[in-house]
């Protein structure tokens, strides 16, 4: 408790001179006339318990991302993340006026929640759900996103339901691997088209990408299908040679991507306000549809 | 008859040099024809895009430092717990000797990855945020310390005991002797598995690739997923780590070479 109190008190002190700074010196960014959500938030009196608060303070958000999900977020050679969400995290950190440290946990560590302050804000393509709303604050979404079935070519599976008591493949802890065990039916965020093949069974690797890896390596007992999004499937098809195929063009359920914050950290209440303000004005002025257009070559922000 | 045995003498000894040439050399022999088979057989049929490798190496590489940064500290504090450890095994203290046996017991008993797990998630829910590589280093370093606690302690009792009794009988202080005497006699022996144990760590700090710290096979695993080709990512992060060892087990051996030119045992053993 003590050390939290002094702790509270340092961070305190460093709002101060951020704030004293953020005031001094013209910001750089011209985009924004009426200043960053930052500026705006100290000015106002943010207190640095808050997540905003300490955002701010700090000048600084520690993103968590996916080094490994193109065309949404990637490391490349130069050392650089580039894809829709890194684009994405970047505009949002402008427009707060804080700079981006690039966090790089695994995918079930995010949907968990109970993130400990090792990281502020997920912005890696996370789909809306009950379960995950139960730990984590959802922001409205930035785009939208549907699953879809890939299959070898070989398959004699044409629809959902050809693949009743199948195996079927998804990374862990993702919706495509939720909508296998059972579906969305009932939910409020995710709009289900499709029942999940009755009696399927779930085979899960750490990430998406491991199930067609293991595939194409020659495991083809490993599965007989496997969920994902449609920008994945089109990449790993185009890496299969012709071994691979879209079940049809169906889409299985469609969900709302947001930014989602932890529900056990410092309190998200102003935060969430300030970030929706961000992505409701970043939908408005075309960011993001120039973001989706740039990475996906097509406009995923409208539902 | 005294030149004879000289000429015979010199011929021994240049057939024995012949010999011991040609056993290096078809010992480099065999040595070139396994890496060439096993190349071939990754060119020939593992699917093996030199271009793609050209882009993911330089990417692999990069974490060479983190790898060699995370080991070297990792090892120095090893060190110093394994001596820690290795004293409080020696201690008659009941209270010392049941910590230090407590420590080597659960750290040698339990996963290293689920000790590196401990420190990196349960950790937080206490409210200490250890930064990725924190985690890394404070589980290695006391994972293996518990190990070289007893490695330490073995090398300390290896001194004979008689050597203690001389210093005893010199007049010499348990604590003096113990420094002055049993001290650098254990430390020609502790050398050699610290350097083994940096080795070995080389290859374990692979581990942290799991909480996100950006080392040789993270960036391999990485590189690799976004097109599919891990494969071919895990053996340039194979070789990587292979050149590493190979590297420190050749500056070990100079160490423990140099380390032995005093050593009346090894001499006498000829």
């Amino acid at each position: 408790m003590k050390i939290k109190s002094t702790l509270l008190a340092l961070l305190a002190g460093a709002a101060l001179v951020a704030g004293a700074c953020g005031g001094s010196t013209a910001s750089p960014s011209a985009s924004t006339t009426a200043g960053t959500a930052c500026e705006k938030a100290i000015a106002a009196g943010e207190p640095s318990t808050t997540l905003l608060g300490k955002i701010c303070a700090a000048g600084v958000i520690k993103i968590a991302t996916d080094p490994a999900y193109p065309p949404y977020s990637e490391l490349n050679a130069a050392g650089e993340y580039v894809g829709f969400d890194s684009d994405t995290a970047r505009e949002t950190a402008k427009r707060l006026g804080v700079t981006v440290e690039w966090v790089t946990p695994e995918w079930a560590a995010i949907t968990a929640g109970n993130w400990g302050g090792r990281w502020d804000i997920s912005i890696g393509s996370m789909t809306q759900t009950e379960d995950r709303a139960k730990v984590v604050d959802f922001l409205d979404p930035y785009f939208y996103e549907s699953g879809y079935l890939i299959v070898p070519t070989d398959s004699a599976a044409t629809k959902v339901s050809d693949l009743a008591g199948k195996t079927i493949c998804a990374g862990e802890s993702t919706t495509h691997s939720t909508w296998i065990t059972g579906g969305f039916g009932g939910s409020a965020v995710v709009d289900q088209y499709n029942e999940p093949p009755t009696g399927a069974v779930l085979k899960t690797y750490p990430t998406d990408h491991q199930c067609i890896e293991a595939y194409l390596a020659g495991r083809t007992d490993d599965w007989d299908a496997m969920a994902q999004s449609r920008e994945f499937i089109e990449a790993a098809i185009a890496e299969s040679n012709g071994k691979l195929r879209f079940l049809n063009e169906e889409a299985n359920f469609a969900g709302r991507i947001s930014f989602a914050l932890d529900k056990s950290g410092p309190d998200t209440a102003s935060a969430i306000v300030a970030l929706n303000e961000i992505i409701a004005a970043m939908h408005a002025d075309g960011t993001l549809s120039k973001f989706s257009m740039d990475n996906l070559g097509r406009d995923v922000t409208k539902p | 008859m005294h030149e004879e045995a000289e000429v015979l003498a010199k011929s021994v000894a240049a057939d024995e040099g012949r010999r011991s040439r040609n056993w290096q050399t078809r010992f480099r022999l065999v040595w070139g024809g396994i890496v060439f088979l096993l190349i071939a057989f990754i060119l020939i049929s593992l699917n093996v895009e030199i271009s793609f490798i050209q882009t993911a190496a330089p990417f692999i590489l990069q974490g060479v430092g983190l790898t060699l940064l995370v080991s070297a500290v990792s090892i120095l504090f090893a060190t110093i717990f394994a001596i820690a450890g290795a004293l409080g095994r020696l201690s008659r203290s009941a209270l010392l000797n049941g910590i230090a046996s407590f420590y080597v017991s659960f750290f040698r008993g339990t996963p290293l990855i689920l000790q590196l797990l401990f420190w990196y998630l349960a950790l937080p829910q206490v409210g200490i945020v250890l930064d990725p590589i924190l985690c890394a280093i404070a589980a290695l370093a006391i994972n293996y310390g518990a190990y070289m606690t007893e490695i330490f302690r073995a090398g300390i009792q290896a001194v004979p005991l008689g050597q203690r009794e001389a210093a005893a009988a010199l007049g010499m202080a348990p604590r003096t002797a113990f420094l002055r005497i049993v001290a650098p006699q254990a430390f020609r022996i502790i050398v050699p598995a610290i350097g083994n144990d940096f080795v070995a760590m080389l290859k374990d700090s692979a581990l942290a690739s799991t909480v996100g710290l950006q080392e040789i096979l993270w960036r391999a695993r990485n590189v690799g997923a976004k097109e599919f080709k891990t494969l071919q990512t895990f053996m340039i992060a194979g070789v990587v780590y292979w050149v590493l060892t190979i590297v420190f087990t050749a500056v070990q051996n100079r160490i423990e070479s140099r380390l032995s030119a005093g050593d009346r045992n090894k001499e006498a053993k000829g």
